[in-house]
């Protein structure tokens, strides 16, 4: 027995040491705060508590926050918080305001993630394009991080000088500077990570869209339909800040990235170099085809989905032929940005019908079968729900008046026009409607897969359109239109409405005296959230539009309601209020109500917008009193 | 920026011709610099002086030379600022880009266009003058 | 636009020998002599008059700013162009040529630039001031155009803003309510003139104008 005494010795010697081995680690007690300032930390997520994640694709489904413009990657701004509902949101009332110290249009989503909300402001005040960090549930300033944009950029922003927003993923906050920068910045501190120039604004591009992040890559586009601009997309890693691939939307294949996985949905989107090829020569280089809207994504199917500005000039004659891919739905591939197929709304646009909008990617039960599709409010009228896999129109129709477009010819996709309405060089066309900001512009819907119709802000509005010949001077306008819009029929310049997108008709309707310009929110609560031009927030019910709530602020909404939860469990609903925008710029940059034809046609519509509001810019955050609250219902 | 012209055309008088390759890329050079974008738009696309994208007119390249060498109306002559090289290297441009067709243009095309208008100048003078001789 | 008519060889020469021989006197002719109907790229600057009543070192003297130390009287007195019918009516057709009416609109109604329609001139409104804004550019978006267009052609553009800015004014500060503005300008896609303040209905309230 002295052999096992011995080894007990030993293995107890063991037990001893090894202990007393781990105690002291080999590795650094803290590795992210002892890197050097250069390094990058942007790998470490933001927090170490197990619940909360930092990655994006686990924060779209988590309904405590709110980490992207359009809530999660479908783009459905559809929160599943009940805690406010059609019955107490009467109570609704101001927690918390910020004033983010600038003018000019705020359209900017308010994003949370993990205790933090983070806002930014459009180029205006001492800090243009200034990033906020703050507090959720008091709203103690955190930190801010003002970049350093060129203020020439101005001089080349067609509507207003915003930014739609941010976007977040792994500890880093993305940004867009309106002189065309993508930067990254950490969301702790607020210190400044990478920034790349992917725009410049001698060529009249600027930046103006929200960045989306997926799968490690920054997803950013340009702006710029109205100044000659090529349009583009392009994915940035987000940890190097190093550019991967872009996509233009002008040009021969290999470069807006069509080759073997595409198929167009329709004859005429096949064929090689249709990017040039439908341009007189050398016109597909100052094209448009500008990527300043939506961006949503099917992890499934692994596509993207996003459309482009207006082909360029205004004037069509200038351009004969198709002009893909101007005014065209595109879905791509986000690893390499390989176009797998392409569906153009409006072939040879005529009135600036841009198709930027969103296209909310849902399952819809159409004649018995689930499709796979997308939702996407066209600019030029018509409510498109397009089989997301082809590209194919399920069904198009119009969701307002429209005169310009009598039709969507479901065979070929093409929209049969109304061809007294075609303007040509000298002639002024009366009563086009919708006018050139088309029946909805950007300001985006939101889809409850509760009550299962689509809540839509838009606008109502005709104009008079005259062409004239516009040369090209790089850093310039390149239009070559006089417009005048104005109310449409019935008077009233704004609609807030339910569209069902299966029965394809309009369930409920609220007409407003201004275009509405702001974003919709709705929340399983059944409660459906927009803000009017006249500074209005209303909540209204989801089911029968009957308004609920609403609360007067500072200056016009026609930025994005969003709705997240603090640690505790309040539910907030949030919105920038800040007149301006296309829209409101008569109100909030020095323009002349008098002059019909400024801000490219939109004073004619908005000349009275002044006598209701000017600019302004405050975050606005919402929640029941605490003795309303009921406790937060288990998901 | 308005300088260079003048000067670049001051400095080049006199000098060989320069290769097909490098005529190719004075073109839009020059295009730019003596300020033609100004008033014909880049691209060709016009604006205040006429529209050259798919302007048929631009296949007669004695008329193109002595368009620039010259002007007409509203639009300067360019003779005295630009060298012969570099006129036919912005007229070479504008004839085959954007749509256009038309083949090349050399130095000495342009030499013998301003002799010909030197001629037609010189008589001109004479037939003015008392002297019936 | 040109119209485009296809010309055989033959015609072209006889063409060049009719353009040559009305140009002839004007081969050689001094560069410097710039009529104002034959606008000529900026040709290199000394500091005698180029062709227009204002050199670039009277410019120079120019303030821009409201404020001079001491508050001496430090303003030149220069002699611009006249800014007759003839100029404006240039001035309206370059407006259009050189894109400023994509920035600042039809009739000068503010856009993506500021409007030139009332009176808020933050770089000065004089025709020194309004000159100098179009030549050297400004920070905040406006292009230095006198980098490309010749002098004559910005004082033209000069004249047709100073057209543009002559709104009726019936008092020192401007009123905004439900009944002010009353009046609205025609506008430019019903009637293009280079005065359009001559041409005002009733203020519209948003709604289709009459006509």
């Amino acid at each position: 027995m002295s052999g096992t005494r011995r080894l007990t010795g030993l293995a107890g010697s063991i037990l001893i040491i090894a202990p007393l081995a781990f105690a002291s680690p080999a590795w650094p007690q803290d590795s992210t705060q002892t890197a050097a300032p250069e390094a990058n930390t942007a790998s470490s997520p933001q927090n170490t508590t197990q619940k909360e994640s930092s990655d994006i694709a686990a924060l779209v489904k988590d309904d405590n926050q709110w980490p992207m413009a359009a809530k999660d990657y479908a783009n459905t701004r559809f929160s599943h918080l009940d805690e406010i509902n059609k019955d107490n949101v009467s109570q609704l009332q101001m927690a918390w305001s910020f004033s983010l110290g600038a003018t000019r249009g705020q359209e900017a989503a308010p994003l949370a993630v993990n205790g933090t909300v983070y806002v930014v402001a459009p180029y205006a005040g001492p800090h243009p394009n200034q990033v906020f960090a703050l507090d959720i549930a008091n709203g103690d300033l955190k930190w801010s991080y003002a970049p350093k944009p060129d203020p020439a950029a101005q001089g080349v922003a067609c509507c207003d000088v915003v930014t739609r927003g941010l976007a977040y993923d792994k500890g880093k906050i993305f940004l867009n500077t309106l002189d065309g920068f993508s930067v990254a910045i950490d969301a702790n501190t607020g210190k400044e990570l990478w920034h790349t120039k992917l725009g410049d604004i001698n060529k009249g591009e600027t930046i103006t869209m929200a960045p989306v992040v997926v799968k490690g890559k920054v997803l950013v586009g340009n702006a710029g339909g109205e100044m000659g601009v090529r349009g583009w997309l392009a994915a940035v890693d987000e940890e190097t800040g190093k550019i991967v691939w872009r996509a233009y939307s002008t040009g021969p294949d290999d470069e807006v990235l069509i080759g073997k996985d595409y198929k167009g949905p329709y004859d005429w989107l096949n064929g090689k170099d249709l990017g040039v090829k439908t341009w007189p020569p050398d016109k597909w280089k100052i094209g448009g085809g500008t990527v300043w809207g939506w961006i949503s994504y099917d992890p499934d199917l692994n596509l993207i989905y996003y459309g482009t500005s207006n082909p360029g000039a205004w004037n069509h004659e200038q351009r004969p032929g198709d002009n893909l891919f101007g005014s065209t739905i595109f879905a791509r591939n986000p690893d390499t940005g390989m176009a797998k197929w392409a569906y153009q709304p409006d072939p040879h646009d005529l009135w600036d019908y841009d198709e930027i909008n969103e296209a909310v990617v849902v399952d819809l039960t159409i004649d018995n079968q689930l499709r796979k599709v997308l939702i996407h409010p066209g600019r030029d009228g018509f409510m498109y729900v397009i089989d997301r896999t082809t590209g194919k129109v399920i069904s198009a129709d119009a969701y307002d008046y429209v005169n310009s477009i009598k039709s969507v010819d479901l065979n070929t996709g093409r929209p049969v026009l109304n061809d007294a309405l075609t303007p040509s060089l000298g002639k002024t066309v009366r009563n086009v409607c919708p006018a050139a900001p088309g029946a909805k512009d950007w300001q985006p819907s939101a889809w409850s897969p509760k009550t299962k119709l689509l809540y839509v802000p838009h606008q109502h509005l005709c104009m008079n359109f005259k062409t004239s010949n516009v040369g090209y001077i790089e850093g310039t306008p390149y239009v070559g239109a006089d417009v005048d819009m104005y109310a449409g029929p019935g008077g009233y310049r704004g609609e807030f409405m339910a569209w069902d997108p299966v029965q394809r008709k309009k369930v409920w309707s609220i007409k407003e005296k201004f275009p509405v310009w702001s974003g919709a929110l709705v929340t399983a609560g059944d409660v459906a959230f927009y803000g009017t031009m006249d500074r209005w927030f209303k909540a209204v019910d989801a089911n029968s539009g009957e308004e609920l709530w609403k609360f007067r602020a500072g200056s016009g909404f026609i930025g994005q309601p969003v709705t997240f939860s603090g640690s505790d469990g309040t539910q907030y609903v949030a919105i920038i209020s800040g007149v301006g925008g296309w829209s409101g710029a008569v109100a909030a940059a020095e323009i002349d109500p008098r002059v019909r034809n400024g801000a490219l046609g939109f004073t004619g519509a908005m000349q009275d917008l002044p006598a209701s509001t000017v600019g302004g810019a405050t975050l606005n955050v919402f929640a029941l009193p605490k003795n309303q609250k009921k406790a937060a219902s288990a998901q | 920026m308005k300088y260079l012209s003048l000067l670049m055309a001051v400095a080049l008088l006199g000098l060989p011709s320069i290769s097909k390759a490098e005529q190719a890329d004075r073109g839009p050079q020059i295009y730019m610099q003596s300020r033609c974008f100004a008033c014909h738009g880049q691209l060709g696309t016009g604006g205040f002086g006429p529209t050259l994208a798919g302007d048929r007119i631009l296949a007669i390249k004695k008329f193109v030379i002595a368009q620039i060498l010259i002007g007409r109306g509203k639009m300067p002559e360019f003779g005295s600022r630009l060298s012969d090289d570099e006129v036919a290297a912005v007229a070479q441009y504008v004839r085959n880009n954007w749509g256009n067709h038309y083949g090349p243009v050399t130095a000495s095309d342009v030499a013998s266009v301003r002799e010909l208008m030197k001629k037609a100048s010189d008589e001109a003078a004479k037939a003015e003058s008392p002297q019936q001789q | 636009m040109r119209p485009e008519k296809p010309m055989n060889v033959t015609v072209g020469a006889g063409l060049l020998l009719l353009v040559t021989l009305f140009s002839a006197q004007a081969f050689g002719q001094d560069k410097a002599n710039a009529d104002t109907n034959n606008p000529q790229p900026p040709p290199p600057t000394d500091s005698s008059n180029t062709g227009t009543t204002i050199s670039p070192a009277q410019l120079l003297n120019v303030p821009v700013s409201g404020l001079t130390p001491g508050a001496v009287e430090a303003r030149p007195k220069l002699n611009p162009p006249p800014a007759d019918e003839k100029a404006a009516q240039r001035g309206m057709d370059d407006f259009a040529s050189f894109n400023c009416v994509g920035c600042h609109m039809g009739n000068g109604g503010g856009g993506m630039g500021p409007a030139l329609s009332n009176r808020a001139f933050i770089y000065g409104s004089s025709p020194e001031n309004i000159f100098l804004s179009i030549y050297q550019g400004r920070p905040n978006g406006m292009p230095a155009w006198g980098t490309v267009l010749p002098e004559d052609t910005i004082w033209d553009l000069v004249a047709y803003i100073k057209n543009l800015s002559d709104a009726p004014v019936s008092q020192w500060g401007t009123t905004t309510s439900s009944t002010s503005p009353a009046i609205e300008q025609v506008p430019s896609e019903i009637k293009a003139v280079p005065n359009p303040w001559q041409y005002t209905q009733k203020f519209a309230d948003g709604q289709k104008p009459q006509e």
